[in-house]
């Protein structure tokens, strides 16, 4: 740590006036949130992997989108929040189910069937794991029939301890 | 009368905790038995159990840390050896990179960009083992291109899940 006078202390992390708290989860890192929606909903990596050619135009872009908020957490919780819905609602990862083709907002969407799908790949995209048999499926479900709310869903998800702690790097 | 159906609500309710109380104790075994398994195959590696989401009780996890490098299993047990591979077959439907692992529990895929993620069956068990790595901790692997740093890191996190999933079906088989 450097004080104001320039002298240097421990190498200890301190967190800045009036930014976030300090996190020791690589998630909570801009650039690597976005790089795991690009792995988990779209299947490539940003940076480049044998499949595809590296789309770090995209990847800057989302990230910007968050990093701008600077230390405003409500404004970063809205972004990521906004961020996973993006993916959610992206024509790449839309043409991989076709319950998924019609988004809310599409004149096509069948609630019935397009919210318990979502929640669906909720549990698959965000917590790597198939929710068949899993009482939170319904419990999810029918919270999403009751609001509508597709953030709050996406929000719970992201801020769980389960999708926290998968080994992010 | 009242009284009768007053005693069969109460036995029936205590044979509702009692099962609720057995899948309790299930999961604590199975807990203790994959600690004391992999404790002694991963020498310095630490763990803990890690808290489901909301409304999902039904699933152990379990997250394995060293130095920039970690581990997360998921084991969801179903009714059924045959009820849990219906479920794969649903959990695999929609993924296009997966990779049979042959000789891994009963039926074992390689799945996910890296095709790194594992997941098995062994019994009426699915398992769920995913790792990660910060290559750049490796000074050398700062230096190579983008793609030859994808393939070090897939290389090295392929390597970790199976090894760990190899372990679970050890400690899942233990008496």
């Amino acid at each position: 740590m450097v004080t104001m006078q320039g002298n240097v202390h421990d190498n200890v992390d301190v967190p800045c006036p009036g930014g976030p708290p300090l996190t020791n989860n690589n998630i909570d890192s801009s650039r690597v949130f976005v790089k795991y929606h690009y792995l988990d909903f779209l299947g490539r990596d940003p940076a480049g992997d044998q499949s595809h050619p590296p789309d770090l135009v995209g990847w800057n872009f989302w990230t910007s989108g968050i990093s701008e908020c600077v230390f405003d957490l409500n404004c970063i919780h809205g972004k990521r929040i906004a961020t996973g819905l993006a993916f959610f609602y992206s024509g790449e990862f839309i043409q991989t189910d076709p319950d998924m083709a019609n988004p809310p907002g599409s004149p096509g969407i069948n609630p019935a069937i397009y919210n318990r799908r979502f929640v669906y790949w909720c549990y698959q995209k965000y917590l790597h794991r198939d929710p068949t048999g899993d009482p939170g499926w319904d419990f999810w479900t029918n919270d999403l029939n009751s609001n509508g709310d597709y953030s709050h869903m996406i929000d719970a998800f992201q801020l769980s301890e389960d999708y926290r702690d998968r080994p992010f790097f | 009368m009242t009284k009768r159906i007053f005693v069969a609500l109460v036995l029936s309710g205590l044979c509702i905790s009692q099962a609720q109380a057995q899948g309790q104790v299930d999961f604590d075994r199975l807990d203790e038995k994959l600690s004391r398994h992999i404790e002694t195959k991963m020498p310095g590696w630490k763990h803990r159990r890690d808290q489901p989401m909301l409304n999902s009780p039904n699933v152990l996890i379990e997250v394995w840390s060293f130095p920039e490098k970690g581990v997360k299993i998921q084991i969801v047990p179903y009714k059924s050896a045959e009820e849990a591979r219906e479920v794969l077959r649903g959990f695999l439907k929609y993924e296009r990179d997966k990779e049979e692992l042959k000789g891994l529990g009963d039926e074992a895929y390689a799945w996910g960009v890296k095709r790194a993620d594992v997941v098995f069956l062994r019994g009426k068990f699915i398992v769920y083992v995913e790792a990660g790595t910060n290559i750049d901790a490796d000074p050398t692997a700062r230096r190579l291109s983008a793609l030859e740093r994808f393939e070090l890191e897939r290389t090295e996190v392929k390597r970790l899940s199976k090894e760990f999933a190899e372990h679970i079906v050890g400690a899942i088989d233990a008496p």
